[in-house]
Formats: C-alpha cells, sequence, structure tokens
C-alpha cells in the first residue's frame, strides 16, 4: 500500500526528532528533510516549530517535526515545555507523535541517556539515534548500537546529518511497522521532579554498566605529561612568555627575505610606469598615489602571515585553554576571568571577532570591560605601522643575543596589554562590584600536531582578506588622499613643495598645530585622517604623501628611510606609542556601537582612547627630547 | 585632445571611482551590513 | 555509603562518582558533571587558590576550587 503525499499531516506518520541542544538534530533533521520544511511557533511561545516530510527506504512518507533542544523533560524553561508538551501529546499546537526518535551524541552518552531514561518512565514509543559517531571512532573507541538495543530494549541505529547515507539505516527503520502501532504514553500518578530525575539517572548509570560504556577513556599521556610542565604557575608562565617572545623575533628575522621581494617588485613597478608614461597627472597618480601608497602596505604582507602563523599553530595545537587557565588568577586580579582570554587574543588579530565573541561572556560588566580593552590589544592592523617605524628607527642590532626590533615590538604589544589590565582594574573598582568574574570552567582539549592543511588555509584565508584590504579600502583611501594633496595645482614657480599648496596640505598644516607638542609634523597630521578608516592606510597615507614631497627623479625610494631623514627620533617613538593607545578603525567604532545598542559606549571608548594615545605620546615626546633625540 | 587633458580625465575618472566605492562602503554600513573587514567566519564561528 | 565530599578535596587520581544530587552550578552539569558521573582530579596548581584540572567523564576541564567546591562526590571507585 502506498502512501500519499499528504502535507497537511492528517493522514501521515508523525515523527518527532528530540534531544540535547547540540547533539547535532538539526543537520539531522535537514538532511532527512531536505527543501520540504516549513517553520512555524508554537502557540503563545516564541519557541520555533519545525515541520518536515521525509520518505523512509520503501518510500512512504513521513512527517517529521523537529522538537526544541531539551537537556530533560522537566519543563524547565520554555524549550522543555514545549518538546515535552507534544511528546506526551498536551501540546496544542500539535497532535502526539506517533514514534519519537531521540537523537543521542554518542560522544555525551550518560547525558542523552538520561532523557531516553525519562521517556521509557513515561513509556513514549521511540526510537534511539547514535549521532556523533565518527567522532567516537576518531578517538579509537566503538559504540555498539546493536547491544545498546538490547540492553535499552528500544531500537538503536546509527545517523548523522553530515553525509547523504547517513539517514539510510533511520529510513530503512521507519518500514518497520510494528514501531508505529504502539500504545500512547499512559498518564502517570506524577512523582516529584527530584524522584523523577533521580530515577533517570539510575536508569542512564545501570544501562551504561550493563553495556560496558560505564568506564571513562584513559587519560591522553601526552596531554597529561605535558599539562604537569605547562600548567605549573613557574615553568608555564616562563614557556609562555618565551613563546611569545619567540614569535615576536620570528615576525621580524623570518620576513625580511620576502620583504625584500616584494619591495623590489614595488620599485620596479613604479620605475617602469614612470618610464613608460609620460610625466603628467595620470602618472603621478599612478607612481606617488598607487604603487607608493599600496605598495608600502602590501610589503608588510609577510609579516602578518607570520605572526598569523603562530596564533593558528598556538589555536590548533590545543595551548591557548592552558594559558587562559595561567592567567586566570592573574586576570581574576582586574576582575576579568581566565574565559576572557580567548576572546582578548582574537584581537591580536582583529578587534571585531574578539568584541562578537565577547557575547558569550554571561556577566555584563565583564562583558563590557572585555569589548572595552580589546582594541588595547594590538590588532593586526597595527602591525604595517609598528614595522615600518621599528624599521626606520630601531638600529637592526642584537642585545643579548636577541633581536633588538623583535623586543621593541615586543614591547609595544606588551604595552597594549599592561594598558588593558590597568583599564580593566580601574573599571573593576568603578563597576557595583560584583565579586563574581564570570566562571572559568575552561575545557582543556587534547594536545594534538596542528595539521598542516588547516594552518595552510587559515594563512590563505588570512593573506585573502589583507589583499582584499589592500585591493579595497586602501587603494580608495591613497587614491582620495592623493587627489586631495595633487588638487589644486601648485601653480609655476611655487616656492614649496606642490603638495603643500594642494588641500590636503594646507589640512595638514592646519592640523599641525593640535599635534605639535606631541612631535607630529603636518604629513603624519595629514596620514592619520584616513588612518581612522584602516590603521595600515597610515603607511599608505604616508607613503603617497613623501613620494609627492619628492622633487626630481627619486621614484621608488622606499619609505622607511624618507622619514628616518626626515623625522627625529623622538617623533618616531612618539608616534609609536600613540598607535599603541589610538582610537580604533571606523569598522570597529560600528560593530561596538550595534554591539551596545547605542552610541554611548563606542563615543566614549573613542573620545577615551583618543586622549589616552595624546597623553602616552606627549610624554614619550618630551622624555626623548629631553634626552636629546629631538 | 592632448596628452594633459587626456591625463586629466583619466585620472578624475579613477578619483570618481574611488570616491564611489567609499562612499558605497559607508552607505551599506548605514544600512547595517556588516564591517568590511571581509572575513565573515571570523565573526560567525565566534558568536553566542 | 562514605560521607561526601567535593571535588576539590579529593585526593589526586582517584576516581570518584558525582553524588545523585548533582553539580550545583547549572553550566556544570552542562559541561557533564551530571550525577553518577565518573570524575577525578588530575592536578593541582602550586598556588593556593589556582584552578584544578579534573577529568568528568572522557573530557578535561580546568575549574577555580570554588567551582570544584559545587560538585558533590560520594567515595571513590575502585
Amino acid at each position: 500500500m502506498s502512501a500519499t503525499v499528504d502535507i497537511s499531516g492528517l493522514a501521515q506518520r508523525r515523527l518527532a526528532l528530540l534531544g540535547n541542544p547540540n547533539c547535532g538534530k538539526t543537520a539531522l533533521f535537514n538532511r532527512l528533510t531536505g527543501s520540504q520544511q516549513k517553520v512555524g511557533n508554537y502557540a503563545g511561545v516564541t519557541v520555533e516549530l519545525k515541520r518536515g516530510l521525509m520518505k523512509t527506504a520503501a518510500g512512504r512518507s513521513v512527517t517529521v517535526i523537529d522538537l526544541p533542544g531539551t537537556y530533560s523533560l522537566n519543563a524547565g524553561s520554555q524549550d522543555e515545555a514545549v518538546a515535552c508538551g507534544v511528546v506526551l501529546g498536551h501540546s496544542l499546537s500539535e497532535r502526539a507523535p506517533d514514534l519519537t526518535a531521540v537523537v543521542v551524541d554518542a560522544t555525551r552518552l550518560r547525558r542523552g541517556l538520561r532523557l531516553v531514561a525519562a521517556l521509557r518512565r513515561l513509556q513514549v514509543p521511540m526510537v534511539v539515534l547514535l549521532n556523533m559517531m565518527d567522532r567516537v571512532r576518531a578517538q579509537g573507541r566503538s559504540v555498539d548500537a546493536a547491544q545498546l538495543a538490547r540492553t535499552l530494549g528500544v531500537p538503536v541505529v546509527e545517523a548523522t546529518g553530515i553525509r547523504p547515507e547517513g539517514t539510510d539505516a533511520l529510513r530503512q527503520l521507519l518500514d518497520d511497522d510494528t514501531l508505529w502501532h504502539q500504545p500512547h504514553p499512559a498518564s502517570q500518578t506524577p512523582l516529584s521532579v527530584e524522584s523523577q530525575t533521580r530515577a533517570d539517572d539510575a536508569q542512564a548509570q545501570a544501562w551504561l554498566a550493563a553495556a560496558g560504556l560505564d568506564q571513562p577513556m584513559k587519560e591522553h599521556a601526552w596531554s597529561r605529561r605535558l599539562d604537569a610542565w605547562l600548567l605549573q604557575p613557574l615553568v608555564g608562565t616562563v614557556v609562555l612568555l618565551a613563546l611569545l617572545f619567540l614569535v615576536f623575533q620570528a615576525v621580524f628575522a623570518w620576513a625580511e627575505w620576502p620583504m625584500g621581494l616584494i619591495e623590489d617588485a614595488t620599485a620596479a613597478t613604479g620605475e617602469w610606469i614612470a618610464a613608460t608614461l609620460p610625466e603628467g597627472l595620470l602618472r603621478s597618480l599612478l607612481v606617488d598615489g598607487i604603487v607608493a601608497g599600496v605598495g608600502g602596505v602590501l610589503v608588510f604582507l609577510p609579516q602578518i602571515l607570520i605572526l598569523f602563523f603562530f596564533i593558528l599553530v598556538l589555536e590548533e595545537s590545543g595551548y591557548l585553554p592552558r594559558a587562559a587557565l595561567l592567567l586566570d588568577r592573574l586576570m581574576h586580579a582586574i576582575g576579568l576571568s581566565g574565559r576572557a582570554f580567548i576572546p582578548l587574543l582574537s584581537s591580536f588579530a582583529c578587534a571585531i571577532p574578539g568584541i562578537m565573541a565577547a557575547r558569550t561572556i554571561s556577566d555584563r560588566h565583564t562583558r563590557w570591560t572585555t569589548v572595552f580593552i580589546a582594541p588595547l590589544m594590538t590588532c593586526s592592523a597595527r602591525l604595517p605601522v609598528y614595522a615600518l617605524l621599528i624599521g626606520a628607527f630601531i638600529p637592526a642590532r642584537k642585545v643579548g643575543g636577541l633581536n633588538l626590533q623583535g623586543l621593541v615590538l615586543f614591547g609595544l604589544y606588551a604595552l597594549g596589554i599592561l594598558s588593558a589590565v590597568a583599564v580593566a582594574w580601574v573599571a573593576k573598582q568603578w563597576g557595583r562590584a560584583r565579586g563574581q568574574a564570570g566562571p572559568l570552567m575552561m575545557e582543556l582539549p587534547d594536545y594534538h600536531w596542528p595539521r598542516a592543511k588547516d594552518i595552510a588555509i587559515g594563512l590563505w584565508q588570512r593573506a585573502l582578506i589583507f589583499l582584499r584590504n589592500v585591493g579595497g579600502i586602501i587603494l580608495a583611501l591613497t587614491v582620495i588622499l592623493w587627489a586631495l594633496s595633487s588638487f589644486p595645482v601648485a601653480p609655476p614657480g611655487y616656492s614649496g613643495s606642490a603638495i603643500a599648496y594642494s588641500l590636503a596640505g594646507r589640512i595638514g598644516h592646519a592640523l599641525a598645530v593640535l599635534f605639535e607638542p606631541i612631535g607630529f609634523n603636518w604629513q603624519i597630521a595629514v596620514a592619520l585622517i584616513p588612518g581612522l578608516a584602516a590603521r595600515e592606510v597610515v603607511v599608505s597615507a604616508l607613503g603617497t604623501v613623501y613620494a609627492l614631497s619628492q622633487t626630481g627623479d627619486e621614484v621608488g625610494t622606499a619609505l622607511a628611510p624618507m622619514i628616518a631623514a626626515d623625522w627625529s627620533l623622538a617623533t618616531g617613538l612618539s608616534l609609536l606609542i600613540w598607535f599603541v593607545f589610538a582610537p580604533q578603525c571606523l569598522a570597529t567604532l560600528a560593530v561596538v556601537r550595534k554591539e551596545s545598542g547605542g552610541w554611548v559606549l563606542p563615543v566614549s571608548m573613542a573620545a577615551f582612547l583618543f586622549g589616552l594615545a595624546y597623553a602616552a605620546a606627549f610624554i614619550t615626546y618630551r622624555l626623548a627630547a629631553a634626552l636629546g633625540w629631538a | 585632445m592632448d596628452n594633459d587633458t587626456l591625463q586629466l580625465i583619466a585620472v578624475l575618472a579613477i578619483v570618481v571611482a574611488a570616491a564611489g566605492y567609499l562612499l558605497r562602503r559607508a552607505w551599506r554600513r548605514q544600512q547595517g551590513r556588516g564591517p568590511a573587514c571581509g572575513n565573515c567566519n571570523a565573526c560567525q564561528g565566534k558568536s553566542g | 555509603m562514605t560521607p561526601s565530599s567535593t571535588l576539590n578535596q579529593v585526593p589526586l587520581l582517584q576516581w570518584h562518582r558525582i553524588a545523585a544530587q548533582g553539580a550545583g552550578h547549572p553550566r556544570l552539569q552542562e559541561l557533564g558533571f551530571l550525577p553518577l558521573e565518573n570524575v577525578r582530579v588530575l592536578q593541582r596548581s602550586w598556588l593556593p587558590g589556582g584552578a584544578l584540572v579534573v577529568q568528568v567523564g572522557d573530557a578535561v576541564f580546568g575549574l577555580r576550587p570554588d567551582e570544584a567546591a559545587q560538585v558533590p562526590v560520594q567515595g571513590p571507585v575502585q
């Protein structure tokens, strides 16, 4: 007897999908129903109702209802109440299903079995679907579905939503007519919630013991050995610091050769264009604007990739949660949890994912403190600026066996972190002292060698992002800046350099008054404005401004020697320190506005950081001047 | 058209294109589209 | 039934079971600190107040001492 396809759901067999949150139920539902889904609402609540149509192996249609993820049937939350209601036939929105499929994450068996025990106690007709079996096998273990079925007394099959054939076993199972004609749950004398839970726990325990699954996995020997040292407060901290040192040394030492290549290519391009095109505006735009500007930023790609390489390796190896654990006591002292370390570390790349990752922090005060200090943890866009200035002003010497430039870079990052710590500490004193800095409860996955393929993909993605930025906003801003720096055109016979006559030049000179106390000249003032949109643009802006300031045929001279010749050491240092604190780019401010739902936080952040940057640059410049470096 | 005018036109075209790009970006952000960091993965992987 | 204690008090590397009433903090339950589950402390910090490393079922977690104190356990499992 073939069933007709009946979307109204009246004559169909009805299957409900139940399971813990994050057990892969949704992927399974999607795999079963494909595009035949409808989403609605349960009456009176904001819980989603998803219904779809699937075909069994024999081709019969079955209505599938995806219930909200729940840990138990105790109706503690709205989700649980809805799921419980539907399964027991109390729901107003949905008739009781004929069969319930409990999706159990095989790596979290006990938790799933508690739910199965509850259904069993309530005599709900069910089958059990074992999900995530691929993960279990990857751990070198196995769960015998057949044996589990004998222990539980209900059918158990493997299922997974990530492969097409993953639902085959279920589709076959559903052709078994005996499953569909079981008695519906009878009403029972209610036990107290506590007794119910204890009964379910005991039942799950009994099943696990009977199936021989009560033994926890043996410890991962290497992880324990490494943790014995890496989590030891003294050794662990030393290792952490040593790792950080290594990273910053590598950023300079390893990048030299590829950077040289890019510089040569840029210079050659500029020379070729200059030789090919007759003199004029177009040539100036291409050579002084685009090549000098964009090329100036492009050259830092190797350093960014090296930094990211280390971040990725640390992430993939499983080391980061250990660092979070080590730092927890310290962070707790300033009012944060060690958990906040990982969003903050993301800020090393870009503050935006870090700010959004802070959503997982439940405590309001901790969350907004984390968001506030995220921009102080150096974002990767600062790196070209740092690298340019360090390259120009810090000699490439060795100090005590360590590369001085790498040391200074490390010092800048350390300064950013220390200031973040200081701000967090102040915030803790100010805020309503809740005492709760948010829980730690940090999972420590086993250490494993990072997979080269994953690292390569991560680096490739990073490179693409960087190139997209360069080819997009940086290029556009550089063109605009060039235009502002070239028009109005200086009349012939003008005594100063042409750029001083232009609109940008005039703005720069006007702003220079504001920045004079901290040692910034007008070129820097001009470059800071487009730098608000993206920090790297400061480098390209300086490249363009200085290229336009040159007279004669010195095309393709690299930027670093030019500024080294033009600025004093004090100015260079002052600008470096400015960038440690400078307000973050507009994109970050926009995200903060969106996340906080108002203007107060982003505006106060920008104002605060501007003031901090100015003060720090001021102190640096005056100190350096006093030392005779001005 | 002489060389200078030709160059001027080319330059203006490029500048206008750049300005248009920036304006469009700013307008998109006003509308609430994501920040142009170009990496939707980074944030989606980490939210809530 | 041996007198009950909490996870931060038990000896190192000795398996215990979580007591029937379960962990105090709901998030701990979500992470897998379920009643009757096997649990043990793998590592303690040398510093007072430092985090512990515990294994619950198959997963390993770092917990603060006050968090571990919310996990009641019953006698050692042989």
